[in-house]
């Protein structure tokens, strides 16, 4: 399974350096406008084809890109029901923060857990390559993160559940020794 | 005043269309409006299922044979074998996909995203 993850990463690290070639372009249906166009998809000469790139059914990447700006969408690998409600609490927490990341977009495409939105602007105030790097280790950090925080759950619950094990335990023993009833003793009253 | 004010039929015009900057699609383009027909779709089939079944150590010759239009639609391919995945189909379609960069490089794959014919 993890042969296949540094193929996967150089292969959305080309389709990235290649999508992210964007230039600043105004609306051409607003004047005084300057749109993403891959979000508003005003003109169809302005949008490239999308593609997708897949690890296998589960994980895959889209990347929409259009004369201006570039739209990655992740789709993260969740293997069970608490990978689940953890990767979807993760990218909740993020996206609500999204300004702070300022490539992040609020809400993710249909069919997808996280996306991007890569502007020209963003192109020109910071390094292409850097940004690719960032959604590539992007990409490999949030599977170990979701990982580690599986773990980290499971053990704080075997820890809970220990603990309320054990003071059962000394409830009980604490209730046969007690010199007051002794019908205990006998097993005639049932705990 | 003038008699021809008083129709506003001039609002309802889109003048957009009248503008001569407009993007026209190619000719060739608007023929395929007619949508995915049955021999792209047995093309698109058989071509991945000959991709699939290439063995890894033969798919560096078979890259190197090939001319730069081949190399472009063989990425297309690819990239549209990735939409479907089925059973180990991904890892060997990324195998593919590194062999054809290896050649064609970072072109190859801008062509695949800006040409306006698909698959």
């Amino acid at each position: 399974m993890s042969a296949t993850l540094k193929p996967y990463l150089t292969a959305v690290r080309h389709t990235l350096t290649a999508a992210m070639c964007l230039d600043n372009f105004s609306s051409q249906v607003v004047e005084r406008h300057n749109k993403p166009e891959v979000e508003v998809r005003s003109s169809k000469e302005l949008v490239l084809t999308p593609v997708v790139i897949s690890r296998n059914e589960k994980e895959k990447v889209l990347i929409e890109t259009s004369v201006n700006s570039v739209r990655i969408s992740i789709s993260v690998k969740q293997a069970d029901e608490i990978e689940k409600i953890l990767c979807k609490k993760f990218m909740r927490f993020m996206m609500m923060r999204a300004e702070n990341f300022i490539v992040l977009r609020r809400k993710p495409i249909e069919g997808y857990d996280i996306s991007f939105l890569i502007t020209n602007f963003h192109t020109e105030q910071m390094y292409k390559h850097k940004l690719v790097d960032f959604v590539i280790h992007f990409m490999e950090e949030i599977d170990k993160e979701i990982s580690e925080m599986k773990l980290a759950v499971n053990a704080r619950a075997r820890i809970v559940s220990e603990e309320v094990i054990n003071r059962r335990k000394i409830q009980i023993v604490q209730l046969l020794n007690d010199p007051e009833l002794p019908q205990l003793k006998t097993g005639k009253i049932a705990l | 005043m003038a008699k021809n004010t008083s129709s506003s039929a001039f609002r309802k015009i889109d003048v957009d269309q009248y503008c001569e900057d407009n993007f026209k699609e190619d000719d060739t383009d608007s023929g395929g409006l007619v949508g995915p027909d049955e021999n792209e779709e047995n093309a698109l089939n058989l071509t991945l299922r000959v991709l699939l079944s290439i063995k890894p150590s033969q798919i560096e010759e078979a890259v190197n044979s090939l001319d730069i239009n081949l190399l472009d639609t063989l990425m297309k391919y690819v990239y549209k074998g990735f939409e479907n995945p089925s059973e180990g189909s991904s890892g060997h379609l990324l195998l593919w996909h590194e062999k054809v960069y290896n050649v064609g490089g970072v072109g190859c794959i801008v062509r695949v995203l800006a040409d306006t014919r698909r698959v």
